[in-house]
Parts: structure tokens; sequence; C-alpha cells
């Protein structure tokens, strides 16, 4: 009885962080988003506008659930949730603190990446089952972009993985207490985050739902609670890189020159440090236009494949003879 | 094409996937609608379908008299509203005989360039947007508020003035307006630099606009491609250097020029052209003449201005090329014939080959870089 109460208590724990800060990094992103381009941003509901994303939310719920007639429409209710689930999961083994964990697994990172890799399932049918052109392209693109970032992303993560000499996310978090990762990982971090950026496919890589040229890509035909479903997965996702990336690479709750808090407060350090490589990511948002899809899978080919495996042999030696662990 | 000309989408013979790109489509600038036929990603063939936003202005024009077209031929080109009235009132002016006062003439120039500095910033504003350059649509635009409020006090309203006159200008610059444009122009002139790093400096820019469309100087002779468009490609032709009208022999001024005929090309000659409508205005703003603002006895009796029996053809380099007015006239209050000559229309039907065989991310490149306004293309 206990584990169950637990587990229906964690999974909307996990809902609940997931919908809350998609939805709060929403209006983070469009206040950034004002400031950047001299803005105001919202401001009317609340104050300084934020609650705008409730305001937002129930707008989102309200709107009247239009299914377009000639839509695949299995798939098309489908799509939705094959893109939400597996991003929701995703946090489940990630460390907010020691104590603030839902479920630890001894492969804890090879879950995340598995769930991460169902990502393009629901972008193809969302792409497929719309019977829209844009939304086919960009469901194609989407999956093109996953499928080849993955690679690299992973293979840096295998580094990580060697270097704390496990895949549990609890555990290499505790290996960072004496050298955050990414000092030995420098190469490793850049990559992952480059690839991070191009699996989740926001600008500069926001190719499947590249609005000068795909109008909206594979969610064109959504509106309503569908498409915030696939909103709050795009900033759910952003939050996810920062939450991963910090985990892997600068020390999940561990504060930097041993200014460690108290096991209760200490995911203060955790948001803290994801708060700047989201801000980071909204950055690049910002300030760069968007790359060709040629491009984009050279520079995953040709640039962050070779780097991760150069990262990997690196770490590899640095494994075996001692210089780290 | 040996295809028939048709509207409607027709399905590929070889089964190449028919995709309909607009008139509502966000990279579209307007009501342009592109059928494309693609590969994958590839385009391989266009058809633009055009007509969308045609008001039938030429027609208009013969219904009333001659100061009547003058409200009207501004809403042409939308975002180049001055342009398009100063041609018009060119025009009509050559074909009667009338020359302005030397004031009215540096007031035109003033306001031409200060169109032109405008029109290139929404120019630059949608073209970073097409490119995914987000922001830099709102820095155009805030640049381009600035111009608009100055035109707004000159003039009344902030996009169609309806302010030139047969003979001269409407009204004086109001008290202040000159030290004003002065610090607008300082102003634009540093954020200029800033556009320039915000985009030229940014590797991801360059990757999307090197190389890509690019538009020979034969071809673009050939198909009578005009402006900033045409000096990318290497054309060293500009009507206010060429053929200076107004005050624009006065004007120290030097015509960008690049030759490589890509995307990257054509911005770095409309940020030039920006620089140097600065310039321009600065001059005029220096040697502006005292005088009268309008012709003696035409400031109502342009009114009823009769044009002599003739015809007559003038050019006037717009910001998006040359904007041509031929006019007929038939000896009474009424002019027989107008015909704008669109350099929308012309950079337009260029579009198609250079869009053929690149990617659907190029061909949305290449459509932001011609800066088409289809206001302009219709008319």
């Amino acid at each position: 009885m206990n584990e169950l109460l637990f587990s229906v208590g964690g999974a909307l724990a996990l809902i609940g962080i997931v919908a809350g800060g998609g939805g709060v990094l929403t209006y983070v992103f469009r206040k950034l988003f004002a400031d950047f381009g001299q803005r105001l941003g919202p401001n009317r509901v609340g104050p300084y506008g934020i609650l705008q994303f409730v305001a937002d939310g129930i707008k989102l719920v309200a709107k009247e659930d239009i299914i377009p007639a000639r839509v695949e429409r299995w798939g098309f209710r489908l799509a939705p949730h094959l893109t939400f689930v597996p991003a929701v999961l995703a946090f489940s083994p990630l460390p907010f603190s020691e104590g603030l964990i839902i479920t630890d697994v001894r492969v804890g990172l090879i879950l995340i990446f598995a769930l991460a890799a169902m990502a393009p399932l629901g972008e193809v049918v969302a792409g497929w089952a719309s019977n829209n052109k844009y939304s086919m392209l960009g469901g194609l693109r989407a999956a093109a972009m996953d499928v080849s970032y993955e690679i690299p992303l992973l293979i840096s993560a295998v580094s990580v993985i060697l270097l704390a000499g496990s895949a549990s996310t609890l555990e290499i978090v505790k290996k960072q207490n004496e050298l955050w990762f990414f000092i030995p990982q420098i190469l490793g971090l850049f990559v992952f985050v480059a690839a991070m950026i191009g699996k989740v496919g926001v600008l500069p890589f926001d190719l499947p739902d590249a609005e000068s040229e795909l109008v909206a890509g594979y969610v064109t035909e959504y509106s309503g609670m569908r498409f915030a479903f696939f909103f709050l997965t795009m900033f759910a996702n952003v939050f996810f890189i920062a939450a991963l990336t910090v985990t892997l690479y600068f020390g999940g709750w561990l504060g930097p020159f041993g200014l460690h808090l108290p096991p209760m407060l200490s995911f203060i350090w955790f948001f803290l440090k994801a708060g700047v490589l989201i801000f980071v990511v909204f950055w690049l948002w910002n300030s760069l236009p968007r790359v060709r899809i040629d491009q984009f899978l050279n520079i995953n080919w040709k640039l962050l494949f070779p780097l991760s495996l150069l990262n990997l042999v690196i770490t590899s030696i640095m494994v075996a003879w001692g210089v780290a662990r | 094409m040996t295809e028939p000309y048709t509207i409607e989408p027709q399905p590929d013979s070889k089964d190449l996937l028919v995709l309909n790109m607009g008139p509502q489509h966000p990279s579209t600038h307007g009501v342009l609608r592109l059928i494309l036929k693609i590969d994958g990603e590839t385009v391989r063939d266009v058809q633009p379908v055009i007509g969308y936003l045609h008001r039938g202005f030429e027609k208009i024009a013969e219904g009333g008299r001659y100061p009547h077209f003058i409200i009207e031929c501004n809403r042409a080109d939308y975002v180049a509203s001055y342009t398009y009235e100063v041609a018009y009132v060119r025009a009509v002016e050559e074909l009667t005989g009338l020359q302005a006062p030397p004031r009215a003439r540096y007031i035109r120039v003033i306001c031409l360039e200060l169109d032109r500095i405008q029109s290139h910033l929404v120019w630059l504003g949608t073209f970073g947007l097409d490119l995914g350059a987000l922001n830099a649509f709102w820095y155009g635009f805030r640049e381009r508020e600035l111009i608009l409020s100055l035109q707004q006090e000159l003039t009344g309203v902030r996009m169609h003035p309806n302010y030139f006159r047969f003979g001269g200008v409407k009204a004086d610059f109001p008290d202040g307006w000159i030290e004003k444009t002065r610090r607008v122009c300082d102003e634009v002139e540093r954020k200029l630099d800033e556009y320039e790093d915000f985009l030229a400096q940014s590797d991801t820019f360059l990757m999307r606009t090197r190389g890509v469309g690019v538009l020979p100087k034969e071809m673009a002779i050939d198909w009578g491609v005009t402006g900033p468009n045409a000096r990318a490609s290497g054309l060293d032709f500009d009507l206010r250097r060429d053929e200076p009208y107004f005050a624009y022999s006065d004007m120290k001024f030097t015509v960008p020029v690049r030759t490589a005929g890509d995307c990257y090309a054509r911005f770095e000659v409309r940020l030039e052209e920006m620089r140097q409508s600065i310039q321009i205005i600065r001059q005029a703003l220096e040697r502006l003449p005292q005088g009268p603002l309008i012709l003696d006895g035409w400031e109502k009796g342009y009114q009823f201005l009769i044009a002599p029996k003739g015809e007559h053809y003038t050019r006037v380099e717009g910001p998006r090329g040359e904007i041509g007015v031929y006019l007929i006239g038939d000896g009474t209050t009424f002019p027989y014939r107008v015909k704008l000559r669109s350099p929308c229309f012309q950079n337009l039907s260029v579009l198609p080959e250079l869009m053929r065989n690149t990617l659907i991310a190029d061909l949305v490149a290449i459509n932001g870089s011609f800066d088409i306004v289809m206001g302009c293309v219709d008319r």
C-alpha cells in the first residue's frame, strides 16, 4: 500500500515538476525574448505578468478541440501523448538532490536515453497523421535530427559513465564531489550540449518547426490542449537539457568549492545551475539564425560525431592510466 | 515548362511532392503564393502565383483627376509609399513642364532617403526573421519607428503621406524637425553597425547567405532586375547618380556595388545603402535652401492641373529598384493612361530561376533577400 502511494505521489510530483517547470519556463522565455528584443513582454497578468503562463494554460484548456476532417484520427490523438509521456518519464531518474529523486535505478542514464529516444516516434506519428505536407516534412526532419544527434549524445554520455564507473545518476553526481566532470570532459561537454540542443530542436536547430519554412512543422494542425502538450514538451525538454547537463558535468546538487548546502536545501544549487544553463540556451535561441538541414546534419556527422569519439578515446586512456577516478 | 499555366496545384508526373506555399505562409511576405515541386527537401520547380493583392490601380488612376491618384499610388508599395508618390508627382510635373522650387526638391530628397532607410529596415527585420534570427525583426522595426515618427511630424501620417504636390510639397518642416532628424540619423547609423555585428559576424548567418541564390550579372540584366538586387550582382547602375533628379546632382554619395550576387551581397549592399542615405540626408539638411515650398498659385491650383496631350515615362530609384511611371495625357484634367512599372514584379520574375534545385530553407532565404512587396507586384 505504501509503495503504491509512493508511486502515485512520485508520478504526480513528476507531472507537477514538468508541467509547472515548463509553464514557468514559457514565461521566462517570453520575458527574456522580450528583453533581447528590447520590448516589455508579458506584463498584464499578475505582478510583472508572472501569471501569464497560467492564463495561457487556461486558454489552451478552454479552447475547442479541433480535429481536422481528413486526419488519421487515432494517430492524431495518440501523438501528443507519445511525445509528452517519455519527456516526463525521462525526469524520473534525475536527482534534484540526494533525497529528491523519483527512482534511482542502477542504469539511470541508460533509461534516460532510452526514453529520450522515443521522442521521434511521437513527432513522426504527429507529422504523418496530420495529413498535411508541412507536418509530414516537419515530422521527418524531426526524426532525422533526433536519430542522428543521439549518437554523439550517447557517446559523450558514455565517457561520463566511464569516468564515474556507474550509470546511476546518483553515483555520477557523488563521484563529482572532488572534481566536477566538466573539467576532464570539456570536449564532451561541448558535444553534449550542442547535440542536446540539436536533439531537442530549439534555435539555432529548430528545423522541425522552422516557422519561416514549414509554418509550424509537425504541430501545424494541432490546437488547444493537444498543441499545449507539444509546446510543454519543448520547454520541458529545455529544462531537461539543463538538468541533465548539470547532473553529468556540473556536479548536480553539489555546491562549488565545497559550499554544500544541507541535504534538504541542496536542490537549490541544482536549480541555480540549471537556471544558468537554461539562460544560455535561451540566449543562443535569441541570437543565432537557423541552420539549414544539410548544414545541420553536417555539423553532426563531421564535427560532433568525431569529436565525441575522440573524447571517448581520451577518457578511456585517462581512466586506464588512472589519471581520473 | 511545357505544362499549361494554371494556378491550381497539379499532381506531378515525376512523383515529386507538390507543396503549396502561401498565400498564407509566414515567410511569403504578404500574399505571394509559390507552388513548389519538391523532392525530399530539394525544390525542383517553383511557380509563383501572383494577383492576390491586385487592386486595379492603373484603372483607378484613369477615373480621377490628376491629384486623386497621389493618394492612391502610394498604396501600391505600402512599405515605400513616399517613393511611389514622388515618382507619380514627378511624372506629372515633367509631362506638364513644371519645375518644383529648390527647397521643395531638397525636401523631396530627404523624404525619399528617409523612406529608403525605413524600407530597408523592414527588409532587414523580415530577412532576419526568414533566417530564424528572431530579434532582427524587433531591432529593424524599432529604428523604423523613429523614422516613421519623423515622417508623421512632417506629413501628418506615418505611412501614406499625400504630401507631395505638383510643383512642390504641402508643408514645411515643423519646428525642431531638422535637429531631430540629425539625431535620428546618428542613432540609426550607430545601430547599423550593431546590426552588422549581430548578423554579419554570425557564422550561422554567413552559412545561410554566402553562395546562396547567386544571380549572375547577365541574368540580372536579362530579367530586368534593378535596384539593390542588381547592384549586388555587379550591375553598377543607380538612377540617383546616373540620371539625377530633384537635388541628387548636388549630393555626394557612393553607390555600393558587390559582384558576388548572393544573398550576403544583397545584405551588404542594402546595409551600405542605408549608410549612404544617411549621408545624403545630412548633406541635404546642411544645404537646405530657403524659398517657397510650392510654385506660386499651385497651393490650391494643383487640384485642377491640366496636362497637355502627350506621353512621358519617368523613373525613380526606389528602395527595391526602378519605379517607373508611364503617363499619357489627353489635354484634360484626367490622365488618359497611367502605367506603373513595378521593380518588385521584375525582381520576382527571376526568383523561380534562382530557387530551382535549392533546399526549402534556401528558397526562403532567397525570397527574403530579394525584398518583394506584394502590393508593389500586383498594384
